[in-house]
């Protein structure tokens, strides 16, 4: 258990400071802008 | 007993239920929750759609040559939690994959080796041609966007018909490919080409949602492979990167257990249906 621990632990510090970096960088409205464009690959016409 | 069927149909129908925007003519969901991304294979263009996909997400990053903090600040927890649970209980297209295999026909198996394709597609597809070209090249071939996006956009606004052309009639083919060898192969799509499958299998082994075969008592009888969506014999390897943590062995076999940090082993309700 104690092995599967430690690797969890760093990869869930890991998110949080990747988390906290892309709210600083407005990661979350580049993905919210990003998907309210109707996206023209997606639907096979561009 | 828990029925995985149940949680998939909710997990299909959830994050695809703007039906508002049907009512009132709009052609996506533009509101906040957009702004997330469900750790699912979801396509971003489908008028129902609340959510973003990942997969999506991830190319328009590489595209702007950029580093997906905030997207990988989400998936990593979720595998780190519970590797790949969410192919198997929540994703859509994989409901879609379960349900059309059970049209009973002869079937076929996949060799081993097609596992590793989804990780050339990973990289390929998804992060290093978005990034040269910038264009979203896997979500130009995905079959998701087809069902998801491509027909129903059509089929309800008019106005973009005109546009239609090559790729359209490209992703249609790969649909079609698709769809006939999901009625032929257990989840072909997940297996040989999902990217997020791809993401979430390297979680597998560190995720804190396990699975343990007791080997003393194991005796091989296959009755795992037979019930696994990824025709997969748990007992190989219980943190196989190709298990989606369906929990189909759990069920069927008393020598197949969960186990997760907080309780050592659960063999719990999914067999008590069985009894």
């Amino acid at each position: 258990m104690k092995k599967r621990l430690l690797p969890a632990l760093f990869f869930l510090l890991l998110s949080a400071v990747f988390i906290l970096i892309g709210i600083g960088l407005d990661d979350f409205g580049e993905i919210m802008s990003n998907g309210a464009i109707l996206c023209l690959s997606c639907i096979g016409i561009g | 007993m828990v029925k995985r069927f149940w949680v998939q149909l909710l997990g299909t129908v959830l994050p695809n239920s703007y039906i508002k925007g049907l009512l009132t003519g709009a052609q996506i969901y533009q509101g906040p929750v957009k702004g997330v991304c469900a750790p699912v294979l979801n396509c971003y263009s489908c008028p129902l759609a609340y959510t973003s996909c990942p997969i999506g997400a991830l190319q328009h990053f590489m595209a702007i040559k950029s580093p997906p903090y905030l997207l990988l600040g989400t998936l990593v927890p979720v595998g780190v939690a519970v590797g790949r649970a969410t192919c198997g209980w929540i994703c859509p297209f994989g409901f879609l994959q379960d349900l059309l295999y059970k049209i009973k026909t002869p079937k076929l198996e996949l060799p081993g080796w097609t596992g590793y394709l989804k990780y050339l597609f990973l990289v390929i597809l998804v992060l290093v041609i978005p990034y040269l070209t910038m264009e979203p090249w896997f979500c130009k071939l995905c079959p998701q966007g087809m069902i998801e996006g491509g027909i129903p956009q059509v089929l309800l606004f008019p106005e973009i018909r005109h546009l239609v052309g090559w790729l359209y009639s490209v992703k249609g083919v790969i649909l079609a490919t698709f769809l006939i060898l999901f009625i032929l192969i257990k989840r072909p799509f997940c297996r040989m080409v999902c990217p997020l499958g791809a993401i979430f299998s390297f979680f597998n082994k560190i995720s804190l949602l396990q699975i343990t075969v007791d080997m003393e008592r194991c005796t091989k009888c296959g009755i795992c492979r037979a019930v696994c969506p990824v025709d997969i014999s748990i007992y190989e390897d219980p943190s196989s990167l190709e298990c989606i943590r369906c929990m189909e062995c759990v069920r069927v076999c008393p020598n197949v257990h969960i186990t997760t940090l907080l309780s050592p082993t659960i063999k719990h309700s999914l067999q008590e249906g069985k009894r």
